[in-house]
């Protein structure tokens, strides 16, 4: 699998990567160009920026090769991470930036004044979820650039690590914000190109055709699993795509088609808890709040959102034409991985796969380099967003309130290196694990922990420092009781059916915990200035 | 050479152009401008770029601290060299750009005001911060057609006496929070805000539900086709993307005319 272009490529990034902020810092200042539309576009940095920092591989890889074994079933993940930011748009965005600076915790500290309790979980909350955002995406990571690049496991990890960790504390200046854009545009144009490209050599540019394909298949995890222990079923990786699929057809008749909803959707209780997980969740991602305090004008937060939301809302338009596109084109091998035990290289080598059959080497190089992207920029977010709220919010309010500017910048990078570090040992001991899990908790405590009590700190006059504090306590126990019900198996807790993200139970109990709180107490905190400033009217 | 620069002009009155960023270099620039200026009977404009770059807290806090030892002071330069001007009697014109890139926007105008001499100061970056940082003075330099006039590093003693007023116009390390007039809470419209961003919320998720509830509860209508090979699941999912655009440009147009309303 190895491939010298593929690694080309890559290493190009690597130089790229490093050698970016050189060039973005230095052009801005001495281009002899200048052009009035070239000013206030930083709504539109920002937007790529969030395009990196929140488009994984899991969105790279896993959602165009979900949809290639499962079917149209797994549209409803990207729909997730995609109407997450109509959230923050209409509740979050512009009060965020009005109020906010550094981090989610000074929201909650401009309200309620001093209140060191809410500051230290806002931070450990950050801490803890983007702990476990990160450690799925190093441990993917390292399992990708194995599979792809034939590097060793420990090796891939240690590459990735420390990549991110160089980049972020050395090259300082605006090397993250930037590579992050250049690392948004690469991974939305690179599943364009290989959107387009298959479909001009497999479905002759018609994406109906792509439909009327689909309609005919089994979903190849559906088809193996009926399949599998049939031994009269022939080695269908020798096959062409349409005798496969007829072969597969004419055996399970009836059976469900790629475009059949629900083959796959667990009850619609679980499927609701997803929703409302991925929903609440994404607008509750510290790195993806933190974007919001860089933007010039308030009106910028909005504007941004709505280019975020084109930017990832036609990234997975095509993850479901490249995903369905897949399953025709790799039929054969999908099918052969399935009844040969392969499963997992199956949904991470669909994009890869599909790019190397219908362009080449220098295709599958582009798709491996669109995936190495994703990940360097969701993990450089990460840890910036960690350096951030824990020299501000723990260092300097709790350790040394006099921290001159320059110890802050010194923790912060401290902290970045240790925490990169952390999750790269963690990571190097879960090699080959699941760790699936940790997103799900990531997003449901997100959804649980941080969303509520910034929603209702913005929006509720009537909301008090105890009313906060318990939402953030009621968010986390109830998220991390059903993550933990979940990994033990248990089915229900107090009667209530254990579901795939707990979000459906924490998000409300959270919430309503907090009104009851509320109206017991009177502490509403600087309730006037707060409002004013998240809600005047200077854009 | 004081002679041929005094009797260089455009035409118009003389003209020189200063470009300031409230450095110890740029005062340097900003002193020796305004001694130019008064020697020729010259007005002065002096222009301030604002870089427009986006970066997160703690990038933006990490470049100010790299540039302390090299830029000395964080003063607000046009304001400065207005001050220094009209204490030496040089009558002067303030522009200020709002975004880069920076030699651009200097260059930018000068086109307009056809400068006699363009005055700037060199900060004196070196090795590594001139490959990452570039100079705007060599930049100006480079592609300006007018005169440059550059004056390098800066000497404390020389600038000792413009530095007291830039001490007094010093750029606030952070953007100060803005100052929100203490106007009564029930002129915020909390309330009808609230309206419209739960409006824009339901207008995605009852249809992003709904795709759950069909599929999971409906699936005879869900499997139903529509358009060609397509059945009601796949268009639906197809058009939630197109719905949220639209629900987001809605919200904008519709918070935007909140923002501007009376």
């Amino acid at each position: 699998m190895t491939s010298v272009v593929a690694m080309v490529i890559v290493v190009a990034l690597i130089a790229v990567s490093m050698g970016v902020a050189v060039f973005t810092r230095r052009s801005a200042r001495t281009s002899s160009e200048f052009y009035v539309a070239g000013q206030n576009i930083s709504w539109l940095q920002n937007a790529l920026a969030l395009t990196g920092d929140y488009l994984s591989a899991a969105s790279f890889l896993g959602v165009a090769g979900a949809i290639a074994i499962f079917g149209i079933d797994k549209t409803w993940d990207g729909l997730g991470y995609f109407g997450g930011y109509i959230v923050l748009l209409a509740l979050l965005a512009v009060p965020l930036r009005k109020v906010g600076k550094y981090t989610a915790s000074e929201v909650m500290t401009t309200r309620f004044k001093g209140s060191r309790s809410l500051r230290m979980g806002g931070m450990l909350g950050t801490v803890v979820i983007s702990t476990f955002y990160v450690v799925p995406q190093i441990v993917g990571a390292g399992a990708l650039l194995q599979l792809l690049l034939g590097w060793n496991y420990t090796f891939s990890v240690l590459v990735i690590g420390v990549l991110v960790i160089a980049y972020v504390t050395t090259g300082g200046m605006r090397a993250t914000t930037y590579n992050q854009i250049i690392q948004g545009l690469v991974l939305w144009s690179a599943m364009l190109i290989i959107m387009v490209l298959m479909l001009g050599v497999s479905f002759g540019f018609d994406p109906g055709e792509v439909l009327s394909h689909a309609d005919d298949m089994i979903p190849p995890k559906l088809a193996s699993d009926l399949l599998v222990n049939d031994p009269s079923v022939p080695d269908l990786s020798t096959l062409t795509p349409d005798e496969a699929i007829s072969f597969v057809s004419s055996r399970l008749t009836g059976e469900a088609t790629a475009l059949t909803p629900g083959t796959f959707a667990p009850n619609w209780m679980n499927t609701m808890a997803l929703a409302a997980g991925l929903v609440f969740g994404t607008a509750g991602l510290p790195h993806v709040l933190t974007r919001y305090y860089t933007v010039k004008r308030p009106k910028d937060a909005r504007t941004s959102t709505i280019g975020v939301l084109l930017m990832i809302g036609s990234f997975y338009i095509m993850t479901v034409f490249v995903g369905l596109g897949a399953m025709y084109v790799l039929y054969p091998d999908l099918m052969g991985y399935f009844l040969g035990g392969n499963s997992s290289i199956a949904q991470n080598m669909a994009v890869p796969l599909l790019a190397e059959r219908t362009g080449g080497e220098i295709m599958m190089g582009i798709a491996i380099g669109g995936a190495f992207c994703a990940i360097l920029s969701t993990v450089a977010g990460l840890l910036i967003t960690v350096g951030t709220t824990v020299s501000h919010d723990f260092y300097k309010e709790v350790i040394n309130k006099s921290a001159s500017d320059r110890r802050e910048v010194l923790v912060a990078k401290l902290s970045i290196v240790a925490m990169g570090a952390l999750a790269v040992v963690i990571s190097l001991g879960m090699a080959d694990q699941n760790v699936s899990y940790l997103v799900t908790l990531a997003f449901g405590m997100a959804a649980s922990v941080i969303f509520p009590v910034l929603f209702m700190s913005i929006w509720w006059k009537r909301y008090t420092r105890q009313g906060a504090l318990v939402t953030m306590t009621v968010g986390l126990i109830v998220s991390v009781v059903f993550v933990a019900a979940t990994l033990m198996g248990v089915e229900s807790v107090l009667g209530l059916p254990v579901l795939v993200n707990p979000a459906l139970y924490s998000l409300p109990a959270a919430i309503i915990a907090g009104v009851a709180v509320s109206y017991l107490t009177k502490d509403v905190g600087d309730v006037e200035n707060f409002m004013r400033k998240a809600h005047s009217k200077t854009e | 050479m004081l002679e041929r620069i005094l009797n260089r002009t455009n035409g118009n009155g003389n003209v020189i152009l200063l470009a300031t960023d409230g450095s110890k270099p740029a005062l340097t620039a900003t002193k020796r401008a305004v001694e130019l200026a008064k020697a020729m009977g010259a007005t002065l404009h002096v222009v301030c770029v604002e870089e427009d770059i986006m970066s997160m807290p703690l990038e933006r806090k990490e470049e100010l601290l790299a540039e302390e030892a090299l830029l000395g002071i964080h003063a607000k330069g046009g304001e400065v060299a207005m001050e220094w001007a009209a204490r030496n009697s040089v009558p002067a014109v303030l522009k200020t750009y709002p975004g880069g890139p920076v030699v651009g926007a200097i260059l930018d105008y000068a086109k307009q005001v056809h400068p006699t001499y363009i005055v700037l100061g060199h900060a004196g970056r070196s090795g590594w911060e001139k490959i990452a940082l570039g100079s705007v003075a060599e930049g100006v330099m480079r592609h300006s057609p007018y005169p440059v006039i550059m004056t390098r590093g800066y000497d404390d003693a020389y600038i000792a006496d413009i530095l007291e007023v830039a001490k007094t116009m010093l750029r606030p390390a952070e953007e100060l929070a803005e100052e929100v007039p203490p106007i009564p809470l029930e002129q915020l419209h909390i309330g009808r805000k609230m309206r419209i961003a739960s409006g824009t919320l339901l207008a995605f998720l009852v249809p992003y539900f709904g795709l759950g509830a069909l599929n999971s509860l409906a699936v005879g209508t869900a499997t139903a086709k529509v358009l060609g090979d397509a059945n009601v699941a796949v268009i639906w999912v197809l058009l939630l993307f197109p719905i949220g655009w639209l629900t987001a440009i809605t919200f904008h147009i519709l918070s935007s005319r909140e923002e501007a309303g009376p």
